[in-house]
């Protein structure tokens, strides 16, 4: 470990514009010189404000000097950067965790094993959730109250040709819906925490270009359409349909969808 | 000997009723490389986040294990974004929202199959 920190700090020494100060951060962390740690995720910070690696490092130097509250709000930053950021999925997991949710930190947890499946870091957090006790988790209210039957809302337009409907909260969580793929598996998390990323530059765009209030996204791919639409509670909602569906098809089953969603959520 | 365009002929799709900007651009870079549009319409702006939400659509495609991307539609109140990839190249139109979105997708597939 000194070995690696005098690496880094010679690598920072000869390159002080470079990146070494997210590594070298991380081993201060890891040799619990926390106030080093900080001080040197700070200073890279000012440089590069918008590095989502960078922030990763301070919010698990929080997290390492106990200060759970200041780790959460701050991952919630690399995430804000980049949707897809699976340190920082982590990270609100073990936050979750730390605070006996369970069932959150599995539900951060299963978003970073979608996009990493074999990376470490996501297969020892899957075995620290895996160990850790169910009997010490403590409820906290979930952020939308799931009802029963949340899944099947959009059970009637898969019968019209969507594979995916889904709703989606601004934060990338899913409410409620379903998508499976065609080898069977559920890509819900993964895609739901994509769509957060997507809806942020469709806002981006709408108002540098001046567009007005967005109406629907659509996505027309090779093995498919992929169509969103904003929903109630700063919701969107996303239905898919394989390839070879009329291209005016999915246009009509986002508002069918969203549609249902304003419903269903007013009725919560 | 004949060759295939480089660069598609934007003409056919500015002279659209309705269409307010025509450009074509790197997804790479999100640099114009070539353009016709109105005089307000800011044509590096557009460049640069139609190049953003269409690199995000890759995204979200690939993660539904929808395939590579072919055309992404912006309808909004007040206008709409149509972009259509063919390689690292993005051909981009802003247009007013009352512009049919059938026609635009239609010029915008045609205006690419003829690039090299």
């Amino acid at each position: 470990m000194p070995d690696e920190i005098a690496r880094l700090s010679e690598a920072m020494a000869r390159d002080p514009r470079g990146m070494a100060w997210v590594a070298l951060a991380d081993a201060l962390r890891r040799a619990r010189q926390l106030p080093a740690a900080e001080r040197t995720a700070l200073r890279g910070l000012a440089r590069h404000p918008y590095h989502a690696d960078g922030h990763d490092a301070l919010d698990r130097i929080a997290a390492d000097a106990g200060d759970l509250g200041r780790a959460r709000d701050e991952w919630e930053m690399p995430l804000r950067l980049d949707a897809r950021h699976v340190g920082a999925l982590l990270g609100m997991g073990w936050i979750a965790l730390a605070g006996g949710d369970r069932a959150t930190a599995t539900r951060w947890w299963e978003g970073a094993q979608a996009l990493a499946p074999t990376d470490a870091r996501v297969l020892a957090a899957g075995r620290q959730l895996a160990a850790a006790p169910v009997a010490a988790a403590v409820p906290t209210p979930a952020r939308h109250p799931l009802t029963r039957g949340a899944q099947d809302i959009f059970a009637s337009l898969e019968d019209e040709g969507a594979h995916a409907a889904l709703l989606v909260d601004d934060a990338g969580f899913v409410i409620a819906g379903r998508a499976t793929g065609a080898a069977g598996v559920d890509h819900a998390h993964a895609l739901g925490a994509e769509l957060s990323g997507l809806t942020a530059d469709v806002e981006r765009a709408r108002l540098q270009l001046q567009l007005g209030a967005w109406e629907r996204l659509l996505v027309e791919c090779e093995d498919g359409t992929m169509a969103l639409a904003p929903a109630a509670s700063d919701c969107i909602t996303v239905i898919a349909t394989p390839a070879g569906t009329p291209s005016g098809l999915p246009r009509l089953l986002v508002e069918r969808a969203r549609r249902r969603a304003n419903g269903w959520l007013e009725a919560l | 000997m004949s060759h295939a365009p480089v660069v598609p002929d934007l003409s056919a799709l500015a002279r659209i009723r309705g269409v307010r900007a025509v450009l074509l651009t790197s997804l790479d870079d999100a640099l114009t490389i070539a353009s016709s549009s109105h005089v307000d319409v800011d044509v590096d702006a557009l460049a640069a986040f139609a190049t953003a939400l269409c690199r995000r659509a890759h995204q979200a495609a690939a993660v539904g294990a929808l395939g590579a991307v072919r055309v992404v539609a912006l309808e909004a109140a007040a206008g709409r974004l149509l972009a259509a990839a063919r390689g690292r190249l993005l051909l981009v139109v802003l247009a007013e929202r009352d512009t049919s979105p059938g026609m635009i997708r239609l010029a915008l597939t045609r205006a690419l199959e003829g690039l090299a």
